[in-house]
């Protein structure tokens, strides 16, 4: 046995073993009891049940808020202002070579420097929206990742039921020591990797659960699968039963929760803040004239709505038919089992349009006009989104540094710089669509936002980290082994060895007298 | 147990090392958003302001420089108007001998021709006094009719202020009545001036009652009075001459006016400059206390966690050499 504790001194999760020791029941002798010797009871594990839960549920908290910091802080970098990272500078940048062009309307100079600058705002929002997708792909994948682990520790999980089941049955005093350490290893990965509870049965079976769905039952473990909803989340599937609103703890829910974090935090604010930025300039633009005398000019590529159709047999169509009364907010419309439809603003939850549907009638609210064909039922849906595509089309519309339009009034005015100065001031106006801030108020807000998640992600993380570091020293203290103790238990029963084999050679002795005589 | 402690510890201290490391190399405070959330958002309006400023210092520069050329010119005007101004008076006496009166009708076409290449000045290729019309000169060369608009350009010189930088040869080189004026020459004879449209006054010399008109012209700037001037003296017109005096005082008057406004602008322009300057000043202050790291002190934090960390090393290699195995042989 100590053989054993020192063999296993580094193995994660072994438990100290003791061998039991009693006296055999002495023999009767005429004059009184002879001793019979020693006999093994069983082996014991230095386990403490309740030490061994806090490390099940802690495992569960480090594995989401190291997902969530790992996750956000890598976003963090995308809004690294601090080090000049982000849209700070393009934003500013081309807000001021407006104002250039305010001050020398004539040249073509600054009129090219504005195209150049305005080229720069837009790579670097298509750069920076590329790399918040791939931090978001990376977390559909972790959790695919992950998925695919929770499944395969599952079966060794079931498998180690189905063992320790068969070795402590009928053995009361047996306990299949080793078989459980490597189970509750399993289940501190597990936990590390998912949200879960579990509970043991009277025979040693543990069942675990995941999202109040069972996940291990006996010796049978279910297969934990995912799936894409209509918004685009990954969903996790157990047994046929969607349990990702249950699931909020281990590095899947972390991953998932810094999904919806990202899709819902930067995402979300720097598409609105583009969407605003392009409608913004292309509607002074549009009312300006160039150096040309053309006028009615996007600036940029003019914002486009997106369409998703969750519907049977429908089909949507949607358009801008007033830029200025466009709010930048996103739609679903939905159907009652009386064929009308409501359209509701997904931003702020307001009804924005209601009436009966009719087949190809369109149907307008907030300068967006939508037609839907075909027969629809209560269980479809369609959303509407001017920021979907808000970044990937975002680009500059003309090419001709005389199209830029400084001048408010068409015709031969060259001087006329008021226009110019009218675009260059909206980067200090604050924008209704943005909640009233400006331009770089609403991304200085997007920083922060993203700052703080990810100082809280990183805060959370290194408590829980902490507090499970505590709680496997308190482990180890009473489930480790110490190679200290272990040499000198390896001395006693060398001793008692020793002495065992001395008394056996006095015993021979004394029978090499007796034969001898 | 030890040996899981002993790891923590020197992870921990490592992380720290490497933070403050960091500072030093970045010589920032704050290297990522979530270092300081709110310093970093402090830091980054500071930024904005200065960004802004640099560019109204630029737009200010603009203007200044703008505003110095036209201030220029319009003294010259100014003191072109005086010399025509004394060949009116000089030629109000009819009775000049035919040589002093081709001599100062030949200045006076002289001063004409000055005006109308005043009024037709260019800066930077650009006509300073057409309004928006900036690439067509401002008078006509052989009528004197203005051929620019009243377009203002301005120039944005703090958030929310915009100041213009140019003049439209509408109101430096005319001037308008308010009402209908009547001033009595040396003779005895009535002169009317009435506003016509546009910029156009219309002048009529009525005879000693007020009644019978005997001469009428009209002008709608500087250089066509000027050519009238001209004329008149030459065609030895002395009522013409002097019902052109006090149209002349009047354009005087309102080139000064001006002249003043310019130099207003530019005193606001000045004034704005120095008040963006501190305020740059002040920002680059307080975004440096929010920024940057004070390297000494980051430095002497440094030392401190290698110290840390090098007893941590120290002591850690002789916790973990002992055993009680060592002493069993």
């Amino acid at each position: 046995m100590t053989s054993n504790n020192i063999a296993n001194a580094n193995t994660p999760g072994y438990n100290r073993q003791a061998v039991v020791l009693s006296i055999t029941s002495p023999l009767e002798m005429g004059n009184g009891y002879m001793g019979m010797g020693v006999t093994v009871d069983g082996i014991t594990s230095s386990t403490n049940r309740f030490i061994q839960a806090q490390m099940v549920d802690q495992e569960q908290n480090v594995g989401m808020s190291n997902a969530m910091n790992q996750t956000l802080s890598q976003v963090e970098q995308i809004f690294n202002e601090a080090q000049n990272v982000g849209l700070s500078t393009p934003l500013t940048d081309y807000f001021n070579a407006w104002s250039d062009v305010a001050s020398d309307p004539t040249s073509q100079t600054p009129r090219t420097v504005l195209l150049q600058k305005a080229g720069v705002l837009v790579s670097s929002a298509q750069t920076m929206e590329t790399n918040i997708l791939q931090a978001l792909n990376q977390t559909t994948t972790g959790v695919d990742d992950d998925v695919k682990q929770v499944n395969s520790i599952a079966t060794q999980i079931a498998a180690l039921n189905g063992e320790i089941v068969k070795t402590e049955a009928g053995n009361t005093g047996v306990k299949a020591n080793d078989l459980r350490d490597q189970r509750d290893q399993l289940m501190n990965q597990l936990s590390n990797l998912v949200g879960n509870a579990s509970f043991e049965d009277q025979n040693g079976a543990l069942t675990v659960t995941v999202g109040m769905q069972n996940l291990v039952a006996g010796t049978k473990a279910s297969t934990l699968s995912t799936a894409m909803d209509q918004n685009g989340n990954k969903q996790l599937v157990l047994d046929g039963t969607n349990i990702t609103s249950n699931v909020n703890n281990g590095q899947i829910g972390g991953l998932l929760a810094a999904g919806s974090e990202i899709q819902s935090g930067p995402l979300f604010g720097l598409r609105k803040l583009i969407a605003s930025v392009t409608k913004e300039v292309n509607l002074l633009h549009e009312s300006g004239s160039g150096l040309d005398s053309s006028t009615g000019n996007n600036f940029f590529n003019p914002l486009q709505l997106s369409t998703e159709n969750y519907s049977s047999g429908a089909n949507i169509t949607a358009s801008i038919a007033n830029l200025s009364q466009v709010n930048l907010d996103e739609y679903s419309i939905g159907f009652d089992a009386g064929g009308n439809y409501t359209v509701t603003d997904k931003q702020t939850g307001t009804v924005a349009a209601t009436g009966a549907y009719t087949s190809g009638n369109s149907i307008s609210f907030d300068g967006i006009q939508v037609t839907i064909t075909g027969g629809v039922t209560s269980a479809d849906s369609f959303v509407v989104s001017p920021l979907t595509n808000a970044i990937k089309n975002f680009g500059v519309a003309i090419s001709d540094p005389n199209k830029v339009a400084a001048a408010s009034v068409a015709g031969d005015l060259p001087g006329d710089n008021s226009n110019a100065l009218q675009i260059a001031q909206v980067s200090g106006t604050t924008i209704a669509n943005l909640g009233n801030s400006t331009f770089s108020d609403y991304y200085s807000g997007l920083v922060s936002g993203i700052g703080s998640a990810s100082q809280a992600a990183s805060d959370n993380s290194t408590f829980n980290q902490n507090l499970l570091t505590e709680i496997t020293s308190q482990r180890d203290a009473i489930s480790g082994v110490s190679l200290d103790e272990e040499a000198a238990n390896l001395i006693k029963y060398q001793r008692a060895y020793e002495a065992g084999a001395k008394m056996i050679s006095i015993t021979d002795e004394l029978l090499q007298t007796v034969i001898n005589l | 147990m030890v040996f899981d402690q002993l790891t923590n510890s020197i992870q921990n201290n490592l992380n720290d090392y490497a933070a403050l490391n960091e500072r030093v190399a970045t010589t920032k405070k704050i290297n990522k958003p979530s270092d300081d959330v709110f310093g970093l958002s402090r830091a980054m309006d500071y930024n904005l302001d200065i960004t802004a400023n640099t560019q109204y210092n630029r737009n200010i520069d603009e203007a200044t420089s703008q505003l110095t050329y036209a201030n220029t010119v319009l003294g010259t005007i100014s003191s072109t108007l005086q010399s025509v101004q004394q060949d009116a008076i000089s030629g109000e006496n009819g009775s000049l001998d035919p040589t002093t009166q081709s001599t100062l009708a030949q200045d006076t076409t002289q001063l004409k021709n000055q005006l109308l290449s005043l009024g037709n000045s260019q800066f930077s290729g650009r006509y300073i006094f057409s309004g928006f019309r900036t690439n067509q000169s401002a008078f006509n060369t052989t009528t004197y009719a203005y051929q620019g608009d009243t377009g203002s350009i301005n120039v944005q010189i703090d958030k929310g202020t915009t100041l213009p930088v140019n003049v439209p040869g509408s109101t430096a080189f005319s001037y308008t009545l308010k009402a209908p004026e009547v001033v009595q020459l040396g003779g005895g004879q009535y002169v009317h001036y009435t506003q016509g449209a546009g910029n156009t006054i219309n002048v009529e010399i009525r005879d000693t009652n007020d009644t019978t008109v005997l001469d009428n012209f009209s002008f709608s700037n500087v250089i066509q009075m000027t050519d009238t001037l001209s004329s008149a003296i030459s065609g030895g017109n002395a009522l013409r001459v002097q019902a052109l005096i006090k149209p002349f005082n009047d354009a005087l008057q309102q080139v000064t006016n001006v002249q003043a406004n310019v130099g207003a602008w530019m005193n606001r322009l000045t004034d704005q400059k120095s008040i963006l300057n501190d305020s740059t000043t002040n920002l680059q202050d307080s975004l440096s206390n929010v920024m940057d790291d004070d390297t000494a002190e980051t430095a002497a934090e440094l030392k401190q966690s290698e110290t840390v960390l090098s007893a941590l090393r120290e002591s850690s290699s002789q916790v973990l050499s002992n055993s009680l195995l060592d002493f069993l042989k």
